[in-house]
């Protein structure tokens, strides 16, 4: 169980992303909203000539973003295709699964077990895995909505 | 030897799709040669390869083709219908065959004798001579050739991946993105020879590079249609139906991915034409028409669409039957069929679960229904509709996108964010407030009419639910027309530059929206969104066929209608940029060497004959130019000279101005035959740059005698740029200090004399005060010798 994991901040729950999943770690410059999406999709950055679709992990995961700080660092990822960049509060480091992913009994709550592949073990304590195709589609109410 | 393999059953395939017309065209005129010739060429070259490959089985199918085509080449033979279907189902198995051969399964024999009896059973009772050994010699003799004809493709080719060409078409538009924002900071970083020269070459190279790639992935319809009268024959044939085909755009190009999409729905479109819409030949006699059916498929492109028009001259499409079935089905209810238009109940045929004919034929009754057919097309980003006159045909529309990832897109502003929208559907840009356009509101709805014609108007701040940032009344309106011919007012809050976009695609949950084709970067490397225009205008409920024709039908009459258009001249000056002035402004055209440009900073004055004029639109001028033209503009009074590199047209601006305020000399922005281009703002330009001609001959006085005169007198005048008349010498202006001078007054005509006293005004009778004036009134002095000067009465 030696994957690699990105272990990131959303909503001050401690997150992991796959590594493998994730292409960069960028700073997110100017964003061009797009008007009439889900809530969650929060616009367009470059990255050199690439546009990146932003996507706010918090409000994908219909979390309240009030008073929670972020870094504007976002992980670049790839899902059927297109690139986005998903913001979360911080993004901390790369460790090694020190478990699988397992479920606990109870669950993690309704929204994170939509986008959650399960929990995992790393050296500076337990993390939700999270599904990065989940995450993307965001909501499924809101995606009704647009 | 697996890659040889390949490369036979490609080449098989490549020259049959050449051959498939000249068979059709063959079998109409069968003296034709030239055609028969293409096609032995095809079973020759098949025969060949089959034997280098040791594969017997083919080899004798074309063999017997060959000997076939060879009799009628020699004229042993005529070519009938029979013998054409029999070398058709050769072909088509020799193509089974070829399939087969590349999924390396093993090749059945049976059935190839028949093939054979049939090509040689006609022969007997055409020709009392069966094909001999001296015939078959007589093939072989010709080889040499046609061998030579076999490398009949005019250019060299290979054979590439298309994912490779993808590849390298992302990396050319990463150029064209990484080039841009270089431009952005070279412009930021000022004038930098060093560098702008070898800039400017790699910006040319990779346009040419460009286009190159994007010609790359296209191909050209012809590659599609060159399949259709085949089938079309061969179905006709089926159905004992009569039905002629006419191919147009052939020579329209798209990607060739699309090529293969759109395929199998124009096969299944054609199918249903011939099963469904064209009667049988009794029927048509009826009905008055000639025996023969007519299927027409028409390509063209429009804008960054392709628009495929399918028509057939049958019976046309049964609104009635339509409806009864889509309420028997469940689609719709009774009382909404009622009230559906013609139009709207004739689209319910692409709706699933929804056929009409009463008897399922072998043909069209594959379970496949126009659904699927919507279905595929609207997969590609593209839309089918249908139109119908009952008794005389049906037209199936298909509109497909080219997938040109760069587009020369328009980017307008709202609330300060930037959006851009393909040029193609913008006809013009026209300012709210103008006299071209008034804007009035009608319940929530908003109305344009525009020369004449009442249009709708979208606000796009209400499609993106977002708040404009200017004022209903001083928004810009782009008029956009949609491929169906309708034409819509959007607005928009400002209007910015056009140029080329390179489109990428967005992720599903925004193209969801509906309102978005793509995201693309600005040079400064800011993303923005593509509108999708079509789909914006249908879910507004602006477009359909039916209001298209109408709108058609009044637009011609209202282009009676001439309209009082500012006529400019358009040309394109020493730093390329196209620019338009006004024609009133115009007086002619002037050629100077450069040499005569004097330059002082910012300012430039030219010498044209013998007057000094201001001179704008100097830079970028070589100096060692020897013709430089020069527009010589006049306001009436003042005059000055526009250098242009080439004066490109009279230009009748029809297109409305959308007033700009990137430079104080440009007026505003218009299109021109899809370009923008500047308009020149005469008023800022005369005011900037306007002096009246300094003659290099100066206007000469003749002063009064005396010391007032001399010393007086003759500095102020000399100074305002007037000579003074040495005595005996011809003066254009007589100046008279209180009665001096009567024997040269009475010479001089009124109009060229000044008259100057010693007494204040006050001092004087109202006459003398307009007949004179006070030789202290210096302002009085130069207000009358310049109006000498200029030739008006004093």
């Amino acid at each position: 169980m030696s994957e690699l994991l990105v272990i990131a901040v959303i909503g001050s729950r401690r997150c992991a992303l796959r590594a493998i999943e994730v292409q960069s770690v960028i700073e997110v410059g100017e964003v061009t909203p797009i008007p009439r999406t889900a809530a969650h999709i929060v616009g367009l950055a470059a990255l050199r000539s690439q546009a990146l679709t932003v996507i706010d992990c918090r409000l994908s995961l219909g979390l309240a973003v009030d008073g929670l700080a972020t870094d504007a660092r976002a992980a670049v990822v790839k899902v059927a295709g297109h690139a986005y960049a998903l913001l979360v509060d911080t993004i901390e480091d790369v460790e090694e699964a020190q478990s699988a992913p397992g479920q606990i009994p109870g669950g993690f709550g309704t929204e994170w077990t939509r986008v959650s592949a399960g929990m995992v073990e790393t050296s500076g304590g337990p993390a939700l895995l999270l599904d990065i195709t989940q995450l993307v589609a965001g909501r499924p109410t809101e995606t009704m909505a647009a | 030897m697996d890659d040889l393999l390949a490369e036979f059953v490609a080449e098989t395939r490549e020259m049959l799709e050449a051959s498939e017309g000249e068979l059709i065209a063959w079998e109409s005129n069968p003296g034709d040669t030239a055609r028969l010739d293409a096609i032995f060429r095809f079973v020759h070259t098949v025969k060949g390869n089959s034997g280098f490959f040791d594969v017997p089985h083919l080899e004798r199918l074309s063999h017997a083709a060959e000997d076939a085509l060879a009799e009628v080449r020699q004229g042993k033979r005529q070519a009938d219908s029979a013998l054409v279907s029999a070398v058709l189902a050769i072909i088509d198995r020799i193509m089974d065959l070829v399939g087969l051969l590349e999924a390396g399964e093993d090749l059945p024999t049976s059935g190839d004798a028949e093939l054979i009896a049939a090509l040689a059973a006609r022969s007997d009772a055409g020709a009392p001579d069966s094909p001999d050994p001296s015939n078959a010699a007589q093939a072989t003799d010709d080889q040499p050739v046609t061998r030579e004809h076999s490398p009949a493709s005019p250019q060299r080719s290979i054979r590439l991946p298309v994912e490779l060409l993808d590849r390298v078409m992302s990396g050319v538009s990463d150029m064209v993105l990484a080039r841009n924002d270089l431009a952005h900071r070279l412009r930021e970083a000022g004038n930098q020879p060093m560098i702008d020269g070898p800039f400017e070459r790699l910006s040319t190279i990779l346009s040419d590079v460009r286009d190159a790639i994007t010609r790359m992935r296209m191909q050209r319809l012809e590659l599609l249609f060159s399949a259709f009268p085949r089938l079309i024959r061969d179905l006709s044939a089926e159905l004992g139906k009569q039905v002629m085909v006419e191919l147009e755009g052939g020579d329209v190009e798209l990607d060739r991915e699309m090529i293969e999409m759109i395929r199998d729905p124009m096969t299944h479109i054609l199918r249903n034409a011939i099963d469904h819409g064209i009667e049988s030949a009794a029927d048509r006699a009826r009905a008055g028409k000639p025996a023969a059916g007519l299927l027409s498929i028409a390509a063209r492109q429009s804008g960054n669409k392709i628009i495929i028009a399918i028509s057939d001259d049958g019976c046309g499409l049964n609104e009635a039957r339509i409806a009864a079935k889509a309420v028997a089905n469940g689609l719709i209810g009774e009382a909404e069929s009622q009230s559906m238009s013609r139009d709207e109940i004739l689209q319910l045929i692409f709706a699933p679960g929804l056929s009409t004919a009463e008897t399922v034929s072998a043909i069209s009754g594959r379970g496949v229904g126009l659904d699927v057919v919507r279905e595929n097309i609207e997969r590609i980003g593209g839309s089918v509709r249908v139109t119908s006159t009952p008794g005389t045909g049906t037209i199936f529309y298909l509109r497909i996108p080219l997938t040109l990832s760069i587009i020369t897109g328009l980017t307008v502003e709202v609330a300060g964010q930037r959006f851009a929208l393909p040029q193609s559907y913008v006809e013009e840009i026209v300012r709210v407030g103008g006299d071209a356009l008034s804007y009035a509101k009608v319940g929530d709805t908003a109305l344009v009419t525009f020369r004449g014609e009442r249009l709708p108007c979208l606000s796009l701040g209400d499609v993106l639910g977002i708040e404009h940032g200017v004022h209903e009344t001083d928004r810009t309106m782009v008029m956009l027309r949609l491929a169906s011919g309708d034409l819509f007012a959007l607005a928009v809050d400002q209007v910015h530059n056009s140029s080329d976009l390179v489109v990428k695609p967005l992720p599903r949950e925004v193209m969801d929206t509906g309102l978005y084709g793509g995201s693309t970067l600005l040079d400064s490397g800011l993303p923005i969104l593509l509108l999708d225009i079509p789909s914006i205008a249908i879910r507004a409920g602006l477009a359909s066929d039916a209001r298209a024709a109408v709108l058609n039908r009044r637009r011609t009459e209202q282009t009676e209608i001439v309209q009082d258009h500012l006529r400019t001249i358009m040309f394109v000056d020493h730093q390329g940029r196209r620019r338009a002035l006004s024609m009133d402004l115009v007086q002619r055209i002037e050629t100077i060497p450069a040499s005569a440009i004097e330059r002082a900073g910012e300012t430039a004055m030219a010498v044209v004959g013998d007057e000094i004029l201001p001179l704008v639109g100097a830079e970028g001028i070589a100096p060692d130019s020897d013709k430089v033209r020069l527009l010589r503009l006049s306001d009436g009074n003042s005059e000055l000279l526009y250098a242009v590199r080439e004066v490109e047209d009279a230009v009748v601006l029809n297109g409305d101005l959308v007033p700009t305020d990137i430079d104080p000399l440009i007026e505003a922005l218009t299109l021109v035959g899809g370009e923008s281009v500047a308009l020149i703002d005469g008023h800022a330009l005369f005011a900037r740059h306007g002096a009246s001609p300094r003659r290099t001959r100066n206007v000469t006085c003749r002063l009064p005698q005396g010391d007032w005169a001399q010393s007086i007198l003759a500095p102020l005048l000399r100074k305002a740029g007037y000579a003074i008349a040495a005595d005996g010498d011809e003066a254009d202006i007589l100046i008279t200090l209180d009665d001096s001078d009567r024997a040269a007054e009475a010479e001089t005509a009124a109009e060229r004399q000044i008259r100057l006293r010693s007494q204040p005004d006050d001092d004087v009778s109202q006459a003398e005060r307009t007949g004179s004036i006070y030789r202290y009134d210096r302002q009085a002095l130069l207000a009358a010798l310049g109006r000498i000067a200029r030739g008006e009465a004093a």
